[in-house]
């Protein structure tokens, strides 16, 4: 069976919910209220995405895990992180700002200029 | 609408220019800390939204209001403190649009309301897409998970930053690493700190407000920037080399997967990395005479930008909106106000004041000043706590004897009357009261077809003054316009007892006249009481003593009028001295066979006044010439005429003889119109130009006067 793929958020609430399972929603809204600051309608709504994806299921209420911990890939994470949210940060005001990604000789130039004043010299 | 445009542009023009003066002061505060910068950018800030000013004589700003221009005045006007500039853009425009109209120039004011449209939709669209941005981000962070305090790990971040207004949050990406996170958090914290997090969205608001000025948005992008540098420098201060080397290092890590970063999240690799770690790695703290001298340049600054010039409008040079104030006269022994002399006004739109308050005393002082200007008589309007506010508006007039009054109307609609010697210094200064506004048409008679008229035509000319009740007697109000010239209003000496003199204003029937209207009325001499009033039409100056009541009265009663000894030819009356003139010009040059006939259309007489003497006057008048060549035998035929805008001015002596002083016509051909506009008065203009409003009046008027010349033949 493939592995649903999670994000990074969604595993934290994974991680409170293999604790605690099977557990109340109501219970776990207040968990997550606790450790990860979430407001109950947050709480709601990833349950019932979890859901969608079969990562849980919530029956009457109670909610249990479909997906064991182990089996959950951390590695994909990233990968999806840098997909889905390609380009969606709000850009109102990029006139002087002027980053493009820094090019490597960029990256190789300052990162040269930081290991020299390590080393002391200026 | 337009206003608030217009006054925002001003603002922007002026905000550019401190911009240039930023940048450079930039350059000079290279070694200063940086938060100075942002103070700086502050400064601007407030310079754009400070709706006032004050003035100081420190002010380095051009001009404070560089597009002057109320929707409803005459003609748009440049200001920008650059003479050249000014002188031909302002020449230019007065070509393009003429002034004296006092209706709204429809042109200009149609131009500016489409840019202030074009400017709120801008406004619009940028705080919508900030808006918009700003709420996505807002529920892309739904699910960050909390870390501690108010800090949080999400994964819609790929580059740490902070969000919120009210309760600022730190939002981190999952993929930090630990060694990282605690710098990347301190300068967070130190931008919530510094409040960044509101100055930012704030000074994008103002900016889309301005959003038309380019020096604005480079402000608003190094404003940015120069945020992130004071950062840096916060948490750097007391670093350790080995721990700022680190830093950079955080610096760079976190610019790698980088995207372009919004104006409302604070972000931690934002602006150019390797500015960043420069700036960083090479960071001393500044001496504290450094921080000294920049604050001190910082408070001159606010004071030298934050402050408009002082205007310098000199009193009789004014650039205000002006109109001229035709008539000017003043009646002694005024029973509602306590002033020996009471001056009564009248504008050229109509307007009516009379003096009600003089303030000379409290300008005693001043007799001696010279040129004052505008502003040193709001300031003196100030210190004496006379409630002034300031000038919007200007009429002149000048008298024979060379004293020039300056009536200066406030926002409120109060007029000042400021009367000068000739050497410029005050010699009176009142307070006047708005009285109404009068019929213009009696400003500007619109016909003086100069016949007395039967009885049925007075009745279709003046139908109030027929079929009055005789009951209690009749009483005739009679007032002077000029030496020989009266002018009467006919009443029921009961039932209307006038304690104004509002009447005066609206008609007036000549002696001859007044004298065939009395015989429709079968009525006594000795119930028939004439009285002389004061007018507010009329410049002539006289006095309401017993002496000159019994004249008038006598004068009234005369057949004819008294006949001093004058010499031969002399003119007592305008209308003949009118004709005289127009007959001199034109009838001499009738080709052989035909006989050139004129006839003329009165706009506006003006008389300079207030007249000193009660003998000497100055009165010109302005028509329209129509002059024909007829040929006249059996019958009448046209043949060759025109229209002739004519202008002239005559002399009154104390024997009330006209003598022509000057004759002016606009040219014909290419010139004609721009003549007409240089010699007539401003508002008639359009009068003039238009034949339609009197070319029927005086066709008729001429051929009943050609065919009189051929019953006379």
């Amino acid at each position: 069976m493939e592995i649903p793929k999670i994000f990074e958020s969604e595993y934290r609430f994974c991680l409170i919910l293999w604790e605690h399972e099977p557990v109340k929603s109501i219970e776990l809204v207040k968990l997550c209220k606790e450790q990860l600051g979430w407001k109950p309608t947050t709480t709601y709504t990833v349950i019932k995405r979890l859901s969608e994806r079969n990562v849980l299921k919530n029956e009457n209420t109670v909610v249990t895990s479909l997906v064991s911990k182990d089996a959950v890939q951390a590695a994909e994470i990233n990968e999806m992180v840098e997909k889905t949210f390609e380009g969606s940060i709000p850009a109102f005001v990029a006139a002087f700002t002027k980053h493009k990604k820094l090019s490597s000789e960029e990256i190789d130039a300052v990162q040269q200029m930081i290991d020299r004043y390590r080393k002391g010299e200026q | 609408m337009a206003d608030i445009f217009l006054k925002t542009v001003n603002m922007s023009i002026s905000a550019g220019w401190i911009v240039l003066a930023v940048l450079l002061l930039r350059l000079i505060l290279k070694r200063a800390p940086k938060w100075i910068n942002c103070v700086l950018w502050g400064i601007v800030g407030l310079r754009l939204v400070m709706p006032f000013s004050f003035e100081s004589i420190f002010s380095l700003i051009p001009s404070p209001e560089t597009i002057s221009k109320a929707p409803d005045s005459p003609r748009p006007h440049i200001e920008s403190g650059v003479t050249v500039v000014d002188e031909t853009i302002n020449a230019y425009l007065k070509g393009t649009y003429f002034e004296g109209v006092t209706k709204s120039m429809g042109y200009f004011t149609d131009v500016t309301t489409i840019m202030a449209v074009l400017w709120l939709a801008g406004i619009i669209v940028l705080m919508f897409y900030a808006v918009i941005s700003y709420f996505r981000l807002h529920i892309k962070v739904g699910t960050a998970v909390l870390l501690r305090n108010n800090i949080y790990q999400c994964e819609a971040v790929i580059s740490p930053f902070v969000l919120g207004i009210i309760r600022p949050k730190i939002y981190l990406p999952f993929s930090i690493s630990e060694k990282d996170v605690e710098l990347v958090i301190s300068h967070e914290t130190a931008h919530i700190r510094r409040k960044d997090y509101l100055w930012k969205p704030l000074g994008f608001m103002l900016l889309s407000l301005h959003w038309f000025n380019p020096f604005l948005w480079i402000g608003y992008g190094l404003l940015c920037r120069d945020i992130e540098l004071a950062c840096d420098e916060k948490v750097v201060k007391e670093f350790t080399n080995n721990e700022k080397a680190d830093y950079s290092q955080a610096l760079l890590n976190c610019s790698v997967n980088r995207r372009l970063i919004a104006a409302c999240p604070l972000a931690f690799g934002e602006t150019g990395v390797k500015n960043r770690v420069k700036a960083v790695l090479s960071y001393k703290k500044p001496a504290v005479i450094i921080i000294i001298l920049a604050v001190t340049v910082c408070v001159i600054f606010g004071a030298v930008f934050l402050t408009n010039p002082v205007s310098e409008k000199p009193l009789l040079n004014s650039e205000f909106e002006t109109g001229r104030c035709l008539y000017s006269f003043v009646v002694s022994e005024d029973k509602e106000t306590e002033i020996n002399e009471v001056i009564y006004n009248i504008t050229e739109d109509g307007e009516v004041y009379k003096s009600f308050d003089e303030y000379t005393h409290d300008f005693l002082g001043l007799l001696t000043e010279n040129n004052m200007s505008v502003s040193d008589l709001e300031k003196r309007f100030t210190e004496k706590k006379i409630d002034f506010g300031s000038v919007t508006k200007v009429y002149f007039v000048t008298d024979t004897a060379g004293t020039e009054t300056v009536f200066m109307q406030n926002s409120r609609g109060t007029v000042f009357a400021v009367s000068f010697f000739s050497d410029g210094s005050v010699m009176s200064v009142f307070k006047l009261k708005r009285l109404g506004k009068c019929n213009t048409d009696v400003v500007y008679p619109e016909s003086t077809v100069n016949n007395a008229g039967t009885l049925k035509e007075l009745k279709d000319k003046y139908p109030e003054f027929f079929n009055l009740s005789t009951d209690g007697g009749l009483t005739v109000y009679i007032w002077q316009m000029s030496s020989m010239n009266y002018r009467c209003y006919l009443a029921n000496s009961v039932t209307e007892a006038f304690s104004d003199n509002s009447f005066a204003y609206t008609t007036g029937a000549t002696v001859t006249e007044m004298r065939i209207i009395l015989s429709s009325y079968n009525i006594k001499k000795e119930d028939v009481t004439v009285m002389a009033v004061t007018n507010p039409l009329s410049s002539y100056y006289y006095v309401l003593d017993k002496e000159y009541q019994e004249y008038v009265k006598e004068m009234f009663w005369q057949e004819e009028p008294e006949k001093t000894a004058l010499k031969e030819g002399s003119v007592l009356d305008l209308d003949a001295a009118i004709n005289d003139v127009l007959d001199e010009k034109y009838s001499g040059s009738a080709p052989e066979g035909l006989v050139n006939i004129q006839s003329y259309y009165l706009f506006a007489n003006e008389v300079a006044g207030p007249a000193s003497s009660e003998y000497i006057e100055e009165i010109t008048v302005y028509i329209v010439v129509y002059q024909m060549n007829y040929s006249i035998d059996t019958k009448i035929e046209e043949v060759e005429g025109s229209f002739v805008p004519t202008v002239m001015t005559f002399m009154i002596d104390e024997n009330g003889v006209y003598t022509l002083k000057d004759y002016r016509t606009p040219r014909k051909g290419e010139h004609f119109e721009e003549d007409v506009r240089e010699i007539f008065l401003p508002s008639i203009v359009h009068y003039v130009l238009d034949e339609e409003n009197y070319s029927e009046a005086l066709i008729e008027d001429s051929l009943f006067k050609a065919s009189e010349y051929l019953k006379n033949k």
